[in-house]
């Protein structure tokens, strides 16, 4: 029952300051924003990735760069991100080529990724897209279907396979077979819509294949051929015969080293340890944006026990009053409690409901699907109230002790 | 029957030179159903004591004892439930809260000494406000009531959880002649009931309700008498009675032997702090 009282007086102290109220809880909601959805999103990517991965264990991608370190023993102990952002020089034919003479390979596709405009007819642009160049066995390899027409990436026609976004966006229409596409000034045919895919690929999580164009690589040879231009490969995707072992990748590398006077500026992958790495980049990343979050909980912390302060100051005289009515020091340092309670357990609130929103958007406009956890849900909705009972202890004892006698001279 | 005692009791503030003795060395004994007017010149220490009778600042030393019981060894907490069961206070400035209905502002005493639900809180402060003539004002907020209905909104706050004594520092300071009027109306009808009152004031026209009057003068109790009904006080009188204690008592100084020939206002500082060394020793 005194609960009851105590909440009805914080509520009515609480909405005669309104508006330093909402400011005082901004850092609270931002803090619980950001480790809910964060911890949510990395769930999220850990599921689709790491835990659903079943690209098999046949499967090699030679990549430009120095994406990792190793160990002597051939572990990977670094992840270098700046190695592995394509700032390094590309792959060329001729390393395809090496690929494809490993004895233990079955077939070796290439992947170049370029930087060109998508656009259709009208000359209306394709905005946030990519357009990749490989051939047919790209999307076996990486587990993608198709939604309608057919996957014919080989050969040197200027035809095209579209993810489902790209013929929602660009052309209204999500089959839309036949038209044309303008990459880079050339015409392209749509000749297939891939389906939307459940989950992501774990060879180039930045890629977003719903909003991807992909062209036969033989067709962009062939343009450049016309204008004298190297054709560069971004990533060799290699299927072999057995499951992959360090032998296997040891004469891969070894081939393309030769084509490279032995300088290693390329990255050997199997596919379980690119999930690794993937899963890693992603966890390193969300375990930055904790850090922050939790930052932004102690400035939110902080804000909290300074409005209470603000508080206890500007209300000296009904403190003074109510305790001259017979009200003890325990009695007033619980209606302070429950006002720092109350205005965190709301910061965590609307905190959960913030992520919540936020991790719809990114399933809407991303590939990632945050994954709601309870557990999470309910660690948040207690660490608010905590954060309240740590942060306005201070404020409250200070009006606690405060002497009638001295404030109702 | 006693209801408070006060034994030798002192009250300073402040420290070094800016120490000031409020209260010098008083006894006061108040008995149950008495109608106290405490009297003095700004700066006597009506406020001071009060305070001290009404459990809000203890005193610097003395005995302070209520319903029997030493006050100086008692906790905060105990000390705010004896404030709780049984006193009330009427302050001058410091009335109401601008924030909470009248309803709120009255019942606030009981929000701390008994689980009440809301519609029984309603009946007992509609019943009380309707007995000092401001009802149907209940869900009203202090701005829009006037001064008089104010103070007995006030009044009724310290009548509520029904005091054993009622300690009002100066009620009708800020009230016209018929509002004050009112108010003391409304005390006296309390006093009849049996409940004990202590009023401070500077208006000897009100001390016709009371039936005891305490004259306070630099922090000294100069008069303590009985009144007869409806008797009024006659400052002048009180006046004249001090300047006569006062040239005795300067006499009896000048002739233990204060041959130094210092300054009257020296003289008053070697008093002053004279009497704050032998209260802080003596505590």
């Amino acid at each position: 029952m005194m609960l009851l009282k105590y909440i009805q007086i914080a509520r009515q102290a609480l909405k005669q300051k309104r508006d330093r109220s909402l400011i005082t809880i901004l850092g609270i909601v931002c803090g619980i924003a950001g480790i809910t959805l964060l911890i949510n999103f990395g769930l999220g990517v850990q599921r689709q990735i790491v835990n659903e991965d079943n690209s098999g264990d046949n499967l090699l991608v030679v990549r430009s760069g120095q994406a990792v370190s190793s160990s002597a023993s051939g572990k990977i102990t670094r992840y270098n991100f700046a190695q592995s952002s394509g700032v390094a020089p590309a792959l060329t034919a001729g390393d395809l080529k090496a690929v494809e003479g490993v004895e233990a390979v079955e077939k070796a596709t290439p992947v170049t990724v370029l930087n060109e405009e998508i656009k259709d007819l009208s000359g209306s642009r394709f905005h946030n897209g990519h357009v990749i160049a490989a051939d047919a066995d790209l999307l076996g390899l990486i587990g993608y279907e198709m939604n309608h027409g057919t996957n014919t990436l080989n050969g040197t026609k200027q035809t095209v396979v579209i993810g489902d976004e790209v013929a929602r966006e660009l052309f209204d229409n999500s089959r839309p077979i036949s038209h044309e596409i303008i990459i880079g000034g050339e015409r392209f045919i749509v000749v297939g819509v891939l389906k939307n895919p459940e989950r992501l690929n774990p060879f180039n999580v930045g890629f977003n294949y719903r909003r991807a164009v992909i062209m036969p690589f033989a067709a962009l040879e062939a343009l450049n051929a016309e204008s004298e231009t190297e054709t560069l490969i971004y990533e060799i995707l290699a299927k072999t015969k057995t499951a992959v072992d360090n032998q296997i990748v040891e004469e891969v590398t070894e081939r393309v080293l030769e084509n490279h006077d032995q300088e290693q500026n390329f990255t050997v992958f199997r596919n379980n340890e690119l999930v690794f790495l993937t899963g890693y980049a992603f966890d390193l990343f969300r375990d930055l944006t904790i850090i922050i979050s939790i930052v932004f909980l102690m400035l939110g912390g902080i804000s909290l026990t300074n409005a209470m302060q603000a508080s206890v100051a500007e209300r000296r005289l009904e403190i003074g009053i109510r305790k001259a009515v017979g009200a003890t020091n325990q009695q007033i340092m619980n209606q302070f409690m429950i006002e720092a309670l109350i205005l965190s357990s709301v910061a965590g609130f609307l905190g959960i409901l913030l992520a919540l929103a936020f991790g719809l958007a990114i399933d809407y406009w991303t590939p990632i699907r945050p994954v709601i956890q309870l557990d999470v849900i309910g660690l948040m909705l207690v660490l608010s109230p905590l954060l309240g009972l740590i942060f306005g202890a201070q404020a409250s004892a200070q009006a606690a002790l405060q002497k009638p006698g001295d404030i109702l001279k | 029957m006693s209801l408070i005692k006060l034994e030798n009791v002192s009250q300073i503030f402040g420290f070094g030179d800016a120490t000031t003795v409020a209260l010098d060395q008083i006894d006061l004994d108040i008995k149950k159903g008495e109608f106290i007017a405490v009297m003095g010149p700004s700066g006597a220490g009506k406020t001071s004591l009060l305070n001290i009778l009404g459990l809000i600042t203890p005193p610097a030393k003395g005995l302070h004892t209520f319903l029997d019981q030493e006050m100086m060894r008692m906790s905060q907490s105990h000390l705010a439930k004896l404030r709780q069961q049984h006193i009330g206070f009427v302050f001058q400035k410091h009335n109401l809260l601008p924030n909470l209905t009248i309803l709120d502002n009255v019942s606030l005493p009981l929000l701390y000494s008994v689980n009440l639900g809301f519609l029984k809180r309603v009946e007992i402060v509609k019943r009380l406000l309707s007995r000092l003539g401001i009802h149907k004002k209940e869900f009203l907020y202090p701005y829009q009531l006037s001064g008089g209905q104010i103070q007995r909104a006030a009044i009724a706050r310290a009548l509520i959880s029904q005091p054993t004594i009622l300690i009002a520092d100066e009620p009708t300071g800020n009230l016209d002649s018929s509002n004050s009027q009112l108010v003391m109306d409304i005390l006296q009808g309390v006093n009849k009931e049996g409940l004990t009152i202590v009023i401070a004031t500077h208006e000897p026209a009100l001390t016709k309700y009371a039936d005891r009057i305490i004259y306070l003068k630099d922090g000294c109790v100069r008069v303590d008498q009985k009144l007869r009904k409806n008797q009024q006080i006659d400052l002048g009188k009180i006046h004249d009675a001090i300047k006569k204690q006062d040239m005795r008592r300067k006499n009896k100084q000048e002739s233990a032997g204060d041959k130094e020939g210092a300054s009257p206002a020296a003289k008053t500082a070697k008093v002053r702090k004279a009497k704050v060394r032998k209260i802080r020793n003596k505590k």
